[in-house]
């Protein structure tokens, strides 16, 4: 196979700290070539140089053999290179169909036409997205498939898939992976970032790491395992201890912190009941559409049950419905969010910034005077606590790396102290380094006797970390295991049947 | 129709909910398939003996159960006997549902029928200190024993907590208005403790005034007994159900089913089940080809917990929808021992604890 895209020494420097330096890389007509790393490794700086989001320091790029310097990402993706983003880039008040031929529009459009012609060109790649729905009313899911075939149609020869199958459902992922083959046999190149190293290992040919913005190595697929992945990524040997081991002491119950009762919201919550008990980490595993995320929004107050046969919510023993979340931030209750660039964080702000705001929501009415020091001490000492990463101490928290964004989330609502911590996905597209170190401050939290609640869509991980597991399906808590029993067969099967 | 729109401002709106059994009230099967230690119908209330042996109150006897489950009859009432126990002394201090006959068998026995001005009326339960003293549970002033159920079905609130005091031979009266006292202990800490099984909680009794001690059980709690390590087994007669909490905000039809209906077919909680087809079921009972599931609304129920110290459940023993031992009244621990007293079934089942800790139960 031949060359289609080569790096040659790129460079990337922000505010003189090197995002990328001196990267080799290669990518094949026809490959699958997975790109992986830690968080902060410098794939994203990487790809995002290919395909003209921002401009190398120095290198060069040879698209084709000659020289290519993308000034925007119209110009890449008129060279035939198109990005589809970690996070969605759709416009929410567009529809589907209006996203799709963004940019692409002719001088007349007919809304009928474009809907036909999106109609037609999803059903081709078997996605079934109403193409008249607004992009505000799709789901991750459907959004990423929004995304994937705004790629496909503007009929790129490198395709570069940043974290593609993050918000998707182990079907939709499959059919995903489908889809990256018939690229591949169409002669497309694809370069696939994940942080699902069984994916990388599914899909691609060859696979190079990344480590602190330097290539670290790059080989078939086929010579790789798992253990050696982590290893290169992290340069450490983490083996398999991340994942993978059963756990082997389980924490005792102690009162019981927060019962949930018959609880009832719309369509997807039904009947649900749930207890939550302090010094434990209660895992909650379910597929897309369990109703695990309403539940616990409605115990955090950021949606509300349903006002007739609604069941009801015990806090600590006390019947609570609330109205907005600073009421549920004031008796204890901290929701970590699985959507953290959304609901997690002012991304202008900085991370000390973000950490003290935690703080003001605890407080009936805010301050009317805020102290520098305040906020720097606040902020200063939770992000020593959490080892938030930071280029600088006035970063902002959209410049940090995922991993080290959802620490800042992280120590936003510890600062609150509160007696129950949701965390809902608490390492979706985080790196592997920083998955660990989350996974130790949920630890923590429960070895201090908070009640934690660890939702996730990943099995070895909830297996991992609780001391209770439940299985949600169809809006309800289904069965309840403990670690010692449950295998990810009799998970998955009490969360599909 | 008021009851319809008092619903919709009640807290919590119009919901009916139940505390869920999980954690470590997780279901199992362990009550279920345990051991028949005695077995009889008119089975009552057992209590540990000075002698280390399981007594019985069984009809109108007391009973000495021996090892092979034969009950041997050692002292005879004129009533039925519905609550026992024996006092620091060794002597037996039996309950008769509106009388209470201390030192029974012996000719210096003594009846107390009147507390504070008013009459015994359902006492079911009667706990030994070791000072001397006895805690007599008076479930109802407004209904005997056996009319438990229209208790309930009233929302009574007449339940009293009396101690006997020994030394000085009188009554007093602890606490007053309790939704039905079903159980008292004094536990490893000294607190003094009542099962109120309509308010489903245990209240702790201080100066005539209770605290929820152990609050929103899934069930009724019923009679106490201490466990090792300073915590308590609590049996529960029943669990809660949807059903029986709607039936019980419905003050019109709750009239007319009491005065219209027979009893044993009332929407309440109840002792066994399954043995007619009258009975009224919660969402069909689901029952699957013939069989009722174990997870169905539950209307009889076999329950115990053991809770430690701080009142956290630790360990639960069940009997399912569906099973037999409901109905479970009485729970007494001899070292490894577990004795278990389901009424529904008229049994005594008998536990070994090592081996429950064994099979890993939750």
């Amino acid at each position: 196979m031949t060359a289609i895209l080569e790096l040659n020494q790129i460079t990337k420097v922000y505010a003189r700290a090197a995002a990328v330096e001196n990267i080799d890389f290669t990518l094949l007509r026809g490959e699958v070539h997975a790109l992986l790393g830690e968080n902060g490794a410098g794939k994203s700086t990487l790809t995002k140089m290919i395909a003209g989001v921002v401009a190398p320091t120095s290198g060069t790029i040879l698209l084709e053999g000659k020289p290519f310097s993308p000034k925007t990402p119209s110009d890449a993706l008129k060279a035939g290179i198109a990005m589809v983003f970690q996070e969605t880039s759709l416009v929410p008040s567009m529809t589907v169909a209006q996203n799709l031929f963004l940019g692409n529009e002719k001088v007349f459009n007919r809304v009928r036409g474009i809907n036909i012609a999106a109609q037609q060109f999803m059903q081709s790649l078997s996605f079934q997205v109403d193409p008249t729905l607004q992009v505000t009313a799709l789901g991750a899911a459907k959004k990423q498939m929004v995304e994937i075939a705004r790629a496909m149609l503007l009929k790129a020869q490198v395709i570069v898939f940043d974290e593609p199958t993050a918000t998707l459902t182990p079907e939709e992922k499959r059919h995903f992976f489908e889809l990256v083959r018939t690229l591949k046999s169409r002669g497309v190149s694809v370069i696939f970032i994940s942080h699902a190293l069984e994916e990388a290992l599914e899909i691609s040919d060859r696979i190079t790491v990344l480590r602190d913005g330097k290539h670290v190595l790059t080989d078939l697929t086929a010579n790789f395992d798992r253990a050696r992945i982590v290893r290169a990524m992290v340069g450490r040997t983490l083996s398999q201890e991340l994942y993978g081991t059963r756990k082997s002491t389980i924490r005792p119950p102690g009162r019981r912190v927060l019962s949930v009762s018959n609880l009832r919201v719309g369509n997807t919550v039904k009947n649900n009941s749930l207890s939550v008990f302090a010094g434990q980490v209660t895992g909650i595993f379910g597929l897309v559409g369990s109703g695990r995320t309403e539940t616990f929004k409605v115990v955090a107050g950021v949606i509300k049950r349903d006002y007739t046969n609604g069941g009801e919510v015990f806090l600590e023993g006390k019947a609570v419905r609330y109205r907005v979340p600073a009421q549920s931030v004031r008796d204890g209750v901290a929701y970590i969010t699985e959507d953290r660039k959304i609901e997690g964080f002012f991304e202008t702000m900085s991370i000390k910034s973000n950490v003290f705001v935690g703080l003001l929501a605890k407080t009936r009415f805010g301050k009317f005077w805020l102290r520098n020091r305040e906020i720097d001490t606040v902020g200063e000492k939770w992000v020593n606590s959490l080892q938030v990463r930071a280029v600088s101490k006035g970063a902002r928290v959209i410049e940090l790396s995922g991993g080290n964004q959802q620490k800042a989330v992280i120590a936003k609502s510890l600062v609150q102290e509160p007696e129950l911590i949701i965390f809902d996905e608490p390492t979706r597209g985080v790196d592997v380094g920083a998955i660990a170190e989350i996974h130790q401050i949920i630890n923590r939290l429960a070895d201090e006797g908070k009640a934690v609640v660890v939702i996730s869509s990943y099995l070895p991980e909830v297996m991992l970390l609780s001391d209770r597991l439940l299985v949600a399906r169809q809006g309800k808590v289904v069965e309840e295991f403990s670690p010692r029993d449950a295998t990810e067969e009799t998970l998955m099967y009490a969360a599909v049947h | 129709m008021f009851d319809a729109l008092a619903s919709l401002f009640r807290r919590g709106g119009s919901s009916l909910s139940v505390p869920i059994l999980d954690g470590a009230l997780k279901p199992n099967n362990l009550l279920e398939q345990a051991p028949v230690f005695a077995e009889n119908p008119d089975l009552e209330d057992i209590a540990l003996g000075p002698d280390g042996e399981i007594y019985a109150a069984c009809g109108f006897v007391v009973a000495r159960v021996s090892e092979n489950g034969e009950l041997v009859p050692v002292s005879a009432f004129d009533g039925a006997v519905t609550a026992l126990t024996f006092l620091s002394d060794g002597s037996l201090a039996v309950a008769l549902g509106n009388r209470l006959i201390i030192d029974a068998g012996t000719p210096q026995s003594r009846t107390i029928d009147m507390v504070d001005g008013k009459p015994l009326m359902a006492v079911n339960a009667l706990h030994a200190q070791a000072d001397g003293s006895l805690l007599i549970c008076d479930g109802s002033q407004q209904r005997p024993y056996p009319d438990w159920s229209r208790d309930l079905m009233e929302k009574g609130a007449s339940g009293r907590l009396l101690r006997f005091d020994r030394a000085s031979g009188t009554t007093a009266v602890l606490a007053a208005g309790l939704g039905y006292a079903f159980g008292a202990l004094v536990d490893g800490q000294g607190r003094t403790l009542v099962s109120e099984s309509w308010r489903h909680q245990v209240s702790a009794v201080t100066d005539r005034r209770t605290t929820p001690a152990i609050a929103a059980l899934p069930g009724y709690p019923a009679r106490m007994a201490p466990a090792p390590g300073g915590g308590l087994w609590l049996s529960l007669f029943a669990c809660r159900t949807q059903l029986v909490e709607f039936v019980l905000r419905e003050s019109d039809y709750r009239r007319e089913m009491l005065r219209t209906i027979d009893p044993k077919y009332w929407v309440a909680p109840a002792l066994s089940s399954g043995e007619d087809f009258l009975e009224p079921l919660q969402g069909g009972s689901v029952k699957q080809m013939g069989i009722l599931k174990p997870w169905a609304p539950p209307r009889s129920y076999g329950l115990v917990v053991l809770f430690n110290a701080d009142f956290i459940p630790v360990l639960s023993l069940h009997s399912r929808t569906g099973g037999r031992h409901h109905g479970v009244v009485a729970v007494v621990q001899r070292n490894d021992d577990l004795f278990v007293l389901s009424k529904g079934a008229g049994r005594i089942l008998r536990l070994s604890l090592s081996q429950v800790a064994a099979e890993g139960a939750q």
